[in-house]
């Protein structure tokens, strides 16, 4: 078993080889994202009422919809898990809510700096805010448990990851409830130039996803085996 | 070990920062030189202040843009860097315990 | 050892409603048996809940604005009261290993679970029959009956989601090494919607005029949370304790 995942991932000759198409795909989202980077700035004119931090908008946007992305991969993997108890579940659900983190603390971080200039203040108690703040909270309180809860972590952080999403949905409901300022759907709104420089943004966002959803799961994928192979060095007598 | 090298990494880091903060740079120069930046073509109807924001925000937005900017870069790459590294040690790890298991193997 | 024990169980095929009920009425007996002999986790967490309130009254005695400062006070003590008390309960579980001992029983994972929910809900509902008057008292609260019942109604709603939640994760976390630390890392988060929804609904019981409709969507929002994560957890409960 550990031969075969040695085989596809570890060459003892080569090292690790990184799969070409996983290469295409980071060159390609790194060029996408300059791109739309230099379209930002060059192309895509200045908003009117907002002014210049409305750029903020074209990474913002994106980033969030990652995030958004991660939330079903990582319900998905949890339940998978759950349900098989199979490890490459537990990796799928592990890389998402990694990957959730990351994107949520991107938007955490660039949301307010735009709130700071079109609100006034870094923070409000809005909505997407609060519920975005939730479930990064949350994921990463998961992530800690992972670490530290022992042998039945695996489960444990898919059980929180299931209801983390949950949880999400729920401080979404509650804050609708008690107030909201968060700008609406935006995108319809876009002049032409705005537009394809959001959309090329959006793509070169969701390529760099794939680049790193694809890295992640690898490393996954290596540690299994890790694993799998040091339970044989033990076997044999190798353990140090 | 053949595998990427860290300062290939590294390199491509830079390439990429190079690639992506170049624009804001220049960008920046032209606002400041040039001070009002072409209005746009058509005003979009969807950005809107929120009632209430005080209307003496005088915040210099180049600051906000470049921060937010500054953050998702070093996000990603700091992500993309933390797989990377954790890949390779574990690879490295892997490499000497496939050793020992083969040799003693044979 | 486990895979004997199951043989020996006979009955492997789903059991009935009426079963899982009567499961976890037996396994919330068994708990509040314990708890009645020694009246540790009661005494404890009520009085602990009764200084959270004393604490927050000290820190805002000035504040005139009672209104607005007392949902808070109330439900930060319900939260932190019970993240203590939930502690305990499963702490309580895990000396000698009891809780293996249940889970070999011929009891249904599901009564187990509805049972400690049950249990956590009666300990919660007896500590907040000190906090609540507390409140009352300390803040010199002037509710009209009406009013009293629909706190009450929020109250017992509010802490039903949170013992919903709180077995879930406190049974998760009984064998993690960390678990105080754990157990409050991840259950604030979660509760949040409840904490939100609790506090506001709260704080229409103050206004000087009732405004009914909200407060039944509030009602509604929390009922529905209670349900919602009911649910999920009878779900994600049973593949999660098997070993």
């Amino acid at each position: 078993m550990e031969q075969a995942i040695r085989a596809e991932l570890f060459d003892s000759k080569k090292g690790l080889p990184t799969p070409p198409v996983l290469v295409l795909l980071s060159l390609a989202a790194a060029g996408v994202i300059a791109a739309a980077a230099w379209m930002v700035f060059f192309y895509a004119p200045i908003e009117k009422e907002m002014g210049f931090v409305q750029k903020i908008f074209y990474f913002h946007v994106p980033s969030a919809w990652l995030m958004l992305w991660s939330a079903p991969l990582m319900a998905v993997g949890s339940i998978g898990y759950l349900v098989t108890k199979k490890d490459k579940w537990d990796r799928l659900s592990d890389a998402g809510v990694e990957l959730a983190i990351v994107f949520g603390a991107l938007v955490m971080i660039t949301g307010p700096l735009w709130g700071r200039k079109a609100w006034g203040a870094y923070w409000v108690w809005d909505v997407r805010l609060t519920s975005t703040l939730v479930l990064v909270l949350t994921l990463v309180a998961c992530k800690i448990v992972r670490g530290y809860a022992g042998s039945s972590a695996k489960q444990i952080a898919a059980g929180l990851s299931i209801l983390a999403v949950l949880n999400a949905i729920f401080v979404w409901v509650s804050v609708d409830l008690w107030q909201g300022s968060h700008p609406p759907k935006l995108v319809q709104t876009l002049s032409a130039e705005m537009k394809s420089t959001f959309w090329l943004s959006v793509l070169g966002f969701h390529l760099a996803y794939g680049a790193l959803l694809w890295s992640r799961l690898r490393m996954g994928k290596l540690r299994t085996a890790l694993d799998r192979l040091q339970m044989k060095a033990v076997e044999a007598g190798y353990d140090d | 070990m053949r595998r990427i090298g860290k300062k290939t990494v590294l390199a491509a880091l830079a390439m990429f920062g190079v690639l992506t903060f170049a624009p804001l740079g220049v960008a920046l120069a032209q606002t400041s030189t040039t001070g009002a930046v072409a209005p746009a073509k058509s005003p979009p109807p969807g950005f809107e202040k929120v009632a209430g924001a005080p209307d003496t925000e005088k915040i210099d937005a180049s600051r906000l843009v470049v921060a937010a900017y500054i953050a998702i870069f070093v996000g990603v790459f700091g992500y993309v860097v933390y797989v990377a590294r954790s890949q390779a040690a574990m690879a490295k790890e892997m490499e000497s315990l496939a050793s020992r298991i083969d040799k003693g193997a044979s | 050892m486990t895979e004997d024990a199951a043989v020996a169980v006979p009955e492997k095929q789903e059991p009935g409603i009426f079963a899982v009920l009567r499961g976890a009425l037996f396994v919330a007996k068994k708990d509040l048996r314990v708890e009645w002999r020694s009246k540790e986790i009661l005494l404890t967490t009520g009085y602990f809940g009764l200084f959270v309130v004393l604490v927050f009254s000290f820190s805002f005695v000035a504040g005139a604005e009672k209104e607005s400062v007392v949902p808070g006070i109330l439900w930060v003590a319900i939260a932190f009261s019970g993240a203590l008390g939930l502690g305990r309960v499963f702490e309580r579980e895990r000396e000698g290993d009891c809780i293996r001992a249940l889970l070999l029983s011929p009891i249904a994972r599901t009564s187990i679970y509805l049972g400690k929910v049950l249990g956590v809900l009666v300990f919660m509902v007896g500590v907040q029959a000190v906090v609540l008057p507390a409140v009352w008292f300390f803040f010199n609260l002037r509710l009209s009956m009406t009013n009293v019942a629909y706190l009450l109604g929020i109250v017992t709603l509010g802490t039903l989601g949170y013992a919903i939640v709180g077995t879930l994760l406190a049974s998760m976390l009984i064998r993690a090494r960390s678990k105080d630390v754990l157990l409050a890392i991840v259950l604030y988060p979660l509760i949040l919607p409840m904490l939100i929804i609790g506090v506001q609904a709260t704080g229409l019981l103050f206004a000087p005029e009732l405004n009914l409709t909200e407060l039944k969507v509030y009602l509604r929002v929390l009922g529905l949370y209670d349900a919602v994560f009911l649910v999920a957890n009878l779900w994600i409960f049973e593949p999660l304790l098997m070993d």
